[in-house]
């Protein structure tokens, strides 16, 4: 499963359309990458979040409606055993 | 941000593979996008049943970043995912989101005893209470295809129908909350989700993620009263362990939660044999946050689930033969 997280921008600082390129994956480190991508200031001044799924309703699912991280895979193991 | 390690093999690789599978078939999230800056994981987390005495389930939670402005829209599976919210870290972390979710646990063992047992556990328990946090989005987004998200009327003219006023009041009283579909429910974020985010949110400031999670208990007051008063010595020994674990390195968080976390609401299977199985398939370094919280709890509270239930049958034979007694001498003079 995944926690995935992200930043909202704050309205008085919101980023440049440009600010999303600024990022180069390939070359560098998971830290510098961090660092680079913190010392942005529409993240600095922004709002972290993370996303949550509510499962779907399913009769037979012991997590049915449940509010979940997505990725979880948790049904289909749990329905061959039950 | 301090996430542990553990796993640095190919076995680690291929989990992560599957979850990044997996996010993208489930909300079309592709996390091998070049935004998409993988951070690390959470410690890996064991899911056992009280039937089966093995562990079913590995979960291993990996965390992402998405680094840029933007996240591309999301693409929901009709069949798994009803909706997904986008929460700010501050109201899980605030201290006034902390809410409850009640659950009725005694369906959920409804495969092991007779109903009448089911329903003499049900009415001495009550419904489960678990600790909970309730979701406020920023953003949120619907499956709106499905027919959970918006029914037409005639359907559910039908359902309304169908269902007589007794057993609706029936499932009012004990209904499975946390099983309810539907939009107006408020979303509420407990047990094993909520057991991995803890010790997750409790790395953040102002580091109460943990102090805020309360022990699951029983609704029905004489249950609970007794569970408190037996697991009075338990708590404080955990909480002590946790705090010394806690000095000692304050990133440890560990597995197994889940199990004990609180979702496992089957454990109550446990009332007949379950709880020594979970027990079984715990995880050998439970030195988690919630972990430590529930060594032992549940043990504790099945206990005080059998003296509530001696105390009322007690209770009640003392109260027909005190009838009974009172009648007989009226009948003597």
């Amino acid at each position: 499963m995944a926690l995935v997280l992200r930043i909202r921008p704050n309205f008085e600082s919101w980023p440049d359309t440009q600010a999303s390129s600024q990022d180069d994956a390939s070359s560098t480190s998971t830290i510098a990458r961090l660092d680079q991508f913190f010392s942005q200031y529409w993240v600095q001044n922004g709002d972290p979040e993370c996303v949550f799924i509510k499962r779907a309703a399913r009769v037979g699912d012991r997590w049915t409606s449940h509010v979940a991280l997505p990725g979880g895979k948790r049904g289909t193991l749990l329905e061959s055993l039950i | 941000m301090n996430l542990t390690d553990e796993k640095t093999d190919k076995e680690d690789e291929n989990d992560k593979a599957v979850a990044i599978r997996e996010v993208s078939e489930e909300i079309g999230l592709d996390l091998t996008s070049p935004h998409a800056l993988f951070v690390g994981n959470l410690p890996e987390r064991i899911v056992s049943t009280s039937f089966g005495q093995v562990p079913i389930m590995v979960l291993c939670p990996f965390v992402w970043l998405w680094v840029g402005p933007d996240v591309p829209p999301f693409k929901l599976q009709p069949t798994e995912v009803a909706s997904t919210h986008w929460v700010p870290l501050r109201v899980l972390l605030s201290p006034s989101a902390r809410a409850y979710e009640y659950v009725d646990v005694s369906d959920r063992f409804a495969h092991r005893g007779s109903t009448v047992l089911k329903a003499v556990i049900r009415s001495i328990l009550g419904k489960m209470r678990f600790s909970a946090i309730r979701l406020t989005p920023s953003e949120s987004l619907y499956c709106s295809s499905t027919a959970e998200f918006f029914s037409p009327p005639e359907e559910n003219a039908q359902a309304t129908t169908t269902t007589s006023l007794v057993s609706r009041f029936y499932s009012w009283y004990l209904g499975d909350h946390a099983g309810a579909s539907g939009n107006t429910r408020p979303l509420l974020l407990w047990g094993l989700t909520l057991g991995m985010l803890a010790d997750f949110l409790d790395q953040l400031p102002p580091h109460n993620a943990v102090q805020l999670w309360s022990y699951p208990t029983f609704t029905s007051l004489d249950v609970r009263f007794i569970i408190n008063i037996l697991t009075i010595p338990l708590k404080r020994r955990n909480q002590a362990r946790l705090r010394k674990s806690g000095m000692k390195n304050e990133t440890v968080i560990d597995s197994e939660t889940e199990a004990v976390s609180g979702d496992n609401p089957w454990f109550i299977g446990g009332l007949s044999k379950g709880m020594e199985a979970s027990q079984k398939g715990k995880n050998a370094t439970s030195s988690y946050a919630v972990g430590i919280l529930l060594e032992d709890y549940y043990n504790m509270a099945r206990r005080g689930v059998w003296i509530s239930a001696g105390l009322r049958i007690m209770t009640t034979i003392g109260f027909v033969l005190y009838i009974i007694k009172t009648h007989w001498k009226r009948g003597g003079h």
